[in-house]
């Protein structure tokens, strides 16, 4: 296997990047004070791939919404039984996720890490789908659905998607909806699986109490032989214009829910400096030292929940702002406000200072976590950059380049606002 | 030693504890006063917590104290309040980065505690009241997450059970207090909480990191050495409670889903002699992947995304709750009546009981991996029981549990409290 040792001494901080024979990449950090391990093995399949063929084939398959998530929970079953059970022998604790651009299982363990990485390389890569097992899984994913169905956060963000975008499935339901799993069966399962768990599109990470070389050994023996599958995604064309600027529904909520979306154009992943830009503008403007913030709190518009990230992935990308207001719509038009009068003003070098040492302070605190660790390697492994870039971004930006990117991306044309308001 | 844990006699109801760890590139420091839970005390703790974190004599603007913190490469300062048992700490903690990352050289330890000091002994006040700014605010604010409980669907069914379940306890009020609570406490009143925590409450001083405590022990000394302290001593206790009837209670919202709550009390005279046998037993019924709950009432009836056994330890309560479509209410709480009923007949094997021993011990083996975990690990086990038993030890108790010490916590059990959140007729997320 290739691989490569990538330090950073003022952190106390390495990794490895190997290259598996079939392609896919196994990034492992040592954190040999630590306890525990925390593993994922993932693959770059997740709710935006609706639609896709294999390269040769004429036309795209479109797939019932929520099947990738569908398949994550059926993939933990096999004739003999379930991974879970195999887990309870080994004491770890193990889990999955599906999101817009991937599907993660990935397990922490104090103890028996060999035992249960093996578990993990060995059920992902043996699926087994019949009709009555696919089947016994509609009630409880229905269950979900219906979970996620009763959470405002989650409906508000997608009721802001489909604002956002007209054709960029980041706007479907990564659980789907009871009408469209119901049309999910075993070969379609199969053919999802087949296309996106190749060993090609996928990846490992490892982080903590572990030695490089026995995680590469033990990669060398789980992983299958496996030729690349070439796959294409359908294009779906997404404008730079918003669809609307404006949606709002009721729920059973206390105050008013707000979401208010800024579209970034972007192909593939936000670099590395663009979100380590994006993310201190956001500070510097809507942070809880800032001027907006507080001048809101203290009017009783926005709250301790009142939050603003880049919400990015594979081919998309928004700033988000969520929060609770009485009045959602005031709220909004003082984002818009705050960032018109940044562009007009610039920004304050003494509150660049400091806000440039909260997120080197932090960025240096978020080696503490072995699963925080994992996580970041998980991001890399998406993106393809390296772990340490954040801190070398962090250590030469400059407030001229935050203006920069104040100018280019922060655009009132293409922002939307969704509301949820209380039922009475 | 690396994780071992020390205690330190500050001065009468001033305990310090403090763990030795140089794996992390920050520490942690805590300072929680402890009081009996009450309707009026958990809603001042919590209301106390946020306003001395906002500003204090030295910086009484908030705006000039938050970027002081993000100047110390982004300390955090935060207050929240923990129940425990029926007492309640109230808690101002602080975390930040290690000295030997600060890239001037900065002593970033002392100038953050420095500031935690300020903000709990110099708060901005005047004339025996907080800024009223900040008291405003602060007061809007909690009033806005006490309603907001009601978004989480799940915690807010957990919290309206032990809230129906523990109705003449202090165990059942919830931790932020309540919101008519809220509204009609004053500045004065609450200046005068503040007064009696520094007075009166058994102090515990925790930190977590590899500085030496002394520094900082001592500091807290000299500021409590500036109060004419009463203590009122509180130690926590254990009654226990008997259900004569279950009591049945519902909340209606426009949801899509039905929430089932369940509560059960341990029948025992001492809970620390049970808490782990419970501990195991609960975790069989409903902790991972392995328990009763989830392969049979999830897995192979299909009724439910989650159900979960959790087991609050001090009070020796079982909380079971699940996700449920309304109509199958009652086929749920059958299906969850009967895996309990299992146990209690002893139909669980040596790969279950092994199963969940090790999955407690691997948690417990990761407390010593995070900052958080360790602060509130041995706070608990400090205060609850006078030693600090280590994670390593508190496994031992674990894995010694018999299979008839199982089945003996099961049958302690007893139903006291259902609780529905049901759809509103007619009504739900569309």
């Amino acid at each position: 296997m290739i691989k490569t040792e990538i330090k950073n001494d003022r952190l106390g901080e390495k990794y490895t990047v190997a290259t598996h024979e079939s392609g896919l990449k196994i990034y492992v950090c040592e954190k040999p004070v630590f306890k525990s391990t925390y593993a994922i093995f993932g693959t770059k399949y997740g709710s935006v791939d609706n639609a896709f063929k294999i390269k040769g084939e004429k036309e795209y398959k479109e797939v019932p919404e929520g099947i990738a998530h569908y398949l994550e929970h059926k993939l933990f079953e096999s004739e003999d039984g379930d991974a879970f059970e195999r887990y309870s022998k080994t004491g770890a604790s193990a889990n999955a996720y599906t999101t817009f651009d991937k599907t993660c299982y990935l397990f922490t363990c104090s103890d028996k890490f060999e035992e249960s990485f093996e578990i993990l390389l060995d059920f992902v890569q043996h699926p087994y789908f019949t009709e009555q097992t696919v089947q016994k899984e509609q009630g409880i994913i229905g269950q979900e659905i219906s979970m996620y169905d009763d959470s405002p956060g989650w409906i508000i963000l997608f009721n802001l998607l489909k604002s956002l975008y007209h054709n960029n499935p980041v706007k479907i339901n990564i659980a789907g909806t009871h009408e469209t799993i119901a049309k999910i069966n075993a070969d379609l399962l199969y053919e999802c699986y087949n296309t996106f768990y190749n060993l090609n599109n996928m990846f490992i990470t490892v982080a903590g109490n572990v030695k490089t070389e026995r995680v590469l050994e033990l990669c060398d023996k789980f992983l299958k032989k496996s030729e690349k599958v070439e796959f294409e995604t359908k294009p779906y064309g997404e404008p730079d214009e918003i669809v609307t600027d404006y949606t709002e529904t009721k729920m059973a909520v206390a105050i008013p829910q707000f979401a208010m979306g800024f579209k970034y154009s972007v192909e593939g992943y936000v670099e590395c400096a663009r979100k380590v830009k994006t993310d201190m503008l956001l500070q510097l403007m809507f942070g809880k030292q800032s001027e907006f913030f507080n001048e809101m709190i203290k009017k009783g518009l926005i709250n301790s929940r009142f939050d603003a990230e880049l919400f990015e992935g594979r081919n998309f990308a928004s700033v988000i702002f969520m929060g609770e207001s009485k009045e959602p719509k005031l709220v909004a038009e003082k984002i818009r406000e705050t960032v018109e009068r940044y562009k007009k003003d610039g920004i304050n070098q003494k509150d660049f200072s400091t806000v440039k040492k909260l997120f080197y302070g932090r960025y240096v605190s978020s080696f503490d976590d072995v699963e925080n660790v994992g996580d970041m390697l998980c991001t890399i492994a998406c993106s393809g950059e390296g772990l340490f870039e954040e801190g070398e971004v962090i250590a030469n930006i400059t407030a001229s380049d935050l203006e920069k990117v104040l100018r280019e991306e922060f655009d009132v044309s293409k922002c939307a606002l969704s509301v949820i308001y209380p039922k009475e | 030693m690396e994780n071992k844990a020390q205690i330190f006699n500050i001065a009468e109801g001033i305990t310090g504890l403090y763990v030795k760890t140089d794996k992390f590139k920050s520490s942690r420091i805590s300072v929680s006063f402890v009081t009996e839970n009450s309707k009026f005390n958990s809603t001042a703790g919590a209301l106390l917590s946020k306003v001395l974190c906002r500003s204090c004599e030295e910086f009484p603007e908030t705006v000039e104290m938050k970027k002081e913190l993000q100047s110390l490469y982004g300390a955090t300062l935060s207050g929240s309040t923990m129940r425990y048992a029926d007492w309640l700490f109230v808690k101002i903690r602080l975390s930040h980065l290690s000295d030997r990352f600060a890239l001037e050289g900065e002593k970033i330890s002392e100038l953050a505690v420095r500031l935690m000091c300020s903000a709990i002994f110099r708060p901005n006040a005047k004339d025996g009241e907080f800024c009223a700014e900040d008291f405003e605010v602060e007061k809007r604010l909690l009033m806005e997450t006490v309603k907001s409980k009601i978004n989480e669907k799940r915690l807010y069914a957990i919290s309206r059970m032990l809230e129906n379940m523990c109705e003449d306890e202090p165990f059942g009020i919830p931790e932020d207090g309540y919101l008519e609570t809220a509204q009609s406490i004053t500045n004065r009143q609450l200046f005068d909480f503040r007064k009696g925590l520094l007075e009166k409450s058994p102090v515990i001083i925790t930190v977590v990191g590899g500085e030496s405590p002394n520094e900082i022990f001592n500091l807290f000394k000299e500021e409590f050495e500036k109060i004419n302290r009463d203590l009122v001593d509180i130690k926590p206790s254990f009654t226990p409670v008997s259900p004569k009837e279950i009591k049945r209670c519902e909340d209606k919202l426009p949801v899509t889903q039905g929430k089932l709550v369940m509560g059960f009390r341990a029948e025992t005279s001492s809970i620390k002699e049970n808490i782990a046998p419970l501990k195991v037993m609960t975790d069989i019924l409903g902790g991972g992947p392995y328990s009763k709950l989830f392969t049979e009432v999830r897995e192979k009836q299909s009724l439910c995304y989650y159900c979960a056994a959790r087991l609050y330890a001090a009070k020796g309560i079982v909380c079971i709750d699940s996700g449920v479509e309304f109509e199958n209410f009652e086929k749920t709480e059958n299906g969850i009546s009967e895996q309990i009923e299992a146990i209690c007949r002893g139909e669980f094997d040596d790969e279950v009981i092994n199963a969940s021993k090790m999955s407690i011990s691997d948690s417990l083996a990761s407390v010593n991996d995070s900052l958080l975990d360790m602060e509130i690990y041995y706070l608990i086990h400090w205060y609850d029981c006078d030693i600090l038993k280590s994670p390593e030890e508190w496994s031992k108790d674990i894995n010694n549990v018999t299979k008839e010490q199982i089945i003996k916590a099961a049958k302690s059990i007893k139903l006291d409290t259902v609780y529905y959140l049901k759809g509103k007729d007619g009504e739900n997320n569309d």
